[in-house]
């Protein structure tokens, strides 16, 4: 699904180039549960940013489904973005003055106008209360995500990535803030969607995470290699 | 900066491009987040709604000191000439002066009539705060005596009974008139009015004609409503040299009424051996009233402009805090796939409705603070299509512009950057 070549990311600071992937190659397979860890600065945060497109890459090319991502402009990432990828991050980010099913609806405003909008929101909506069920949030539907516990709104996190029925989830250490329980709990929910037929992409350097993946990369400190354990 | 100006404009020209859809979802999103901050979001529309009530309350007075000055001074007729008997400044009893300050007589009325080849020449006689017995009690007004071209030329109009005709000034009729508001004490007609040491019998009340606002001339002190009437005839035999008439002389050719009142000038000036007339010209008079009033108008409207400028940066200042604070949240519409341009949109939607509501306060603010002047000041005031409208969607535009930098700053913004904001 993704086959990623020669990647290459700095940052310059005060003139400074800090190289935080140096030509990164790595493929990863359609309806896997792929793991990437290493340790703090390996910059595997930053790889999960560009393969998702919310970063670019200095050089090197992202074939996603026979597309190079690094040749998409910032209207067509957006798009992307959108309809094939959904998004779990380690804080559950979220806009404090809708209510719990309005942020896991969050997604929808931004898709693009359709003729058969009106059915396409009844379609989404329906689906939205379904997903609430399942992460056992039904009770919270109109209150504020603020009031909810850490696990509660990580789960309504993973209800939003959801929501448009992506082809990949990008979790970027989504259990890191969690206990144990909550994280197991995440980490089943994210593992069964794999059968389903999505490709899960997860970034963590938790072991009870990784456990979870059936493939794992491990990039090593100057994220100067990868290594497909 | 061409550049940025670049972008500006290829940005404003993609947001034509709006979706109707995403246009509410945004402006719907935008209010919730505004009623989910109420305190400050009131403050930061107070700059504009302050804005608004000053242009709102400005031109509302502006426009009704130019309308009313517009009143009376077409009240005195644009169509005409006045002629007024000036009473020298200074000691009355100083006797050398009695034979040089006449003001207008009646060998100047024929000249007058004469030379202009009109019979339509109106004329009074003025005495300011006479006491008068109205059916035995005394009161206090005004005394105007007057011929009878004077109502037709000054547009009297007749609440009830009968104006003073010729019969009345050629046999020295002891009748009289009396204006509107001092009328309302005479409730019948035939009730004997005494002045000084004569009494004339009440014949008609006039109806409502409002001041005579001159600055600087005798017409400003002239209040039609508040005065006796009488024929002139009646004073005949009354001297009195420092208070003379004031004419009124109808001019059909307006497009000639300079070149006449020179004329006039220069055959009283053969007459008058001291400066004891003046010549008005209403027409003169609206006409520096309206340049005065342009010129008042632009003044009120930058001391209103600078205000709103005052609010848009308020809005500015307010939509940059909302960026520093919402960067994540905008990093996590960013994530889901909000186009730049949706960014935008929903923070120009920000701007816009606290330009909206502070506009709107600002209005009702504005027209109440106009009414309580009105009430308490008692100034002239009209609410006009431009005060309630005009003025107002400036206020929007300036409030949604300065909402536009940190609109396009918010949707610069790089998620992956705001999402790892702290």
């Amino acid at each position: 699904m993704f086959q990623i070549k020669n990647l290459c990311k700095s940052f310059y600071s005060n003139n400074n180039e800090q190289v935080v992937l140096d030509s990164v190659s790595l493929s990863i397979q359609r309806q896997s549960f792929t793991a990437i860890s290493g340790p703090s600065g390996s910059g595997k945060s930053t790889l999960l940013s560009i393969l998702s497109g919310l970063d670019k890459s200095d050089s090197g090319s992202i074939n996603y489904n026979d597309v190079d991502l690094t040749t998409l402009n910032q209207k067509q990432l957006a798009t992307l973005r959108n309809q094939e990828f959904g998004f779990i991050f380690q804080s559950p980010f979220f806009i404090p003055y809708k209510s719990l099913i309005e942020n896991i609806l969050l997604p929808m405003s931004y898709l693009p106008h359709q003729k058969s909008r009106k059915d396409e929101i009844e379609l989404i909506t329906q689906w939205a209360y379904h997903l609430a069920d399942l992460v056992g949030l039904s009770n919270h539907l109109t209150k504020s995500p603020s009031l909810l516990s850490g696990g509660e709104q990580q789960r309504m996190a993973f209800a939003r990535a959801l929501i448009l029925k992506p082809k990949v989830i990008f979790a970027d250490e989504p259990s890191a803030s969690l206990d144990h329980k909550n994280a197991d709990i995440l980490l089943n929910l994210l593992k069964s969607e794999t059968a389903t037929g999505k490709t899960v992409i997860l970034v963590s350097h938790d072991q009870q995470a990784i456990g979870y993946a059936d493939t794992v990369f491990e990039l090593d400190k100057a994220g100067n290699d990868i290594v497909k354990i | 900066m061409l550049t940025l100006f670049l972008n500006l404009i290829k940005q404003e020209m993609t947001l034509l491009k709006f979706d109707f859809y995403h246009v509410i979802d945004d402006i719907r999103d935008a209010i919730q987040g505004l009623l989910y901050r109420k305190v400050r979001s009131l403050l930061s529309a107070a700059g504009i709604a302050i804005g608004t009530a000053a242009l709102v309350a400005m031109l509302s007075i502006s426009e009704g000191a130019r309308h009313q000055a517009q009143v009376n001074i077409l009240a005195l007729g644009v169509d005409s000439i006045r002629i007024e008997s000036k009473v020298p400044v200074g000691d009355k009893s100083n006797f050398n002066n009695l034979n040089l300050f006449k003001g207008i007589q009646s060998e100047d009325i024929e000249s007058i009539t004469k030379s202009v080849s009109t019979k339509n020449i109106g004329f009074f006689k003025y005495r300011p705060n006479e006491e008068i017995l109205l059916a035995g009690r005394p009161i206090q007004g005004d005394v105007l005596l007057v011929n009878q071209a004077w109502f037709s030329s000054e547009n009297i109009v007749l609440d009830r009974g009968r104006l003073i005709n010729e019969h009345d000034l050629s046999n020295y009729s002891q009748v009289c008139l009396l204006g509107a508001k001092i009328g309302q004490q005479a409730k019948i007609l035939s009730t004997s009015i005494g002045w000084e040491s004569s009494s004339c019998n009440l014949i008609g009340v006039l109806s409502k004609k409002g001041k005579m606002l001159i600055e600087g001339s005798v017409l400003s002190n002239i209040d039609t409503d508040n005065s006796v009437i009488i024929p002139i005839t009646q004073y005949s035999s009354i001297i009195d040299y420092y208070t003379g008439v004031t004419i009124k002389v109808g001019i059909s050719d307006t497009v000639q009424i300079k070149r006449i009142s020179e004329n006039i000038d220069n055959l009283l000036r053969q007459t008058h051996r001291a400066n004891d007339y003046s010549i008005l010209l209403p027409a003169t008079l609206l006409e520096k009233s309206q340049q005065e009033q342009k010129m008042f108008n632009l003044i009120m409207g930058s001391i209103a402009g600078l205000s709103l400028l005052v609010g848009g940066i308020g809005i500015m200042n307010v939509m940059l805090a909302h960026l520093a604070e919402q960067t994540r949240e905008i990093g996590l519409r960013l994530s889901v796939g909000a186009q730049q341009v949706r960014i935008i949109q929903l923070f120009l939607s920000y701007s816009l409705m606290l330009a909206v509501t502070g506009t709107l306060i600002g209005i009702i603010t504005g027209m109440a603070l106009t009414l309580i002047i009105q009430q308490y000041a008692e100034w002239p005031i009209k609410f006009s299509f431009f005060s309630l409208t005009v003025g107002p969607l400036f206020s929007i535009i300036s409030g949604a512009a300065f909402g536009l930098y940190p609109a396009i700053k918010a949707s610069e913004i790089q998620p992956n950057i705001a999402l790892r904001q702290v």
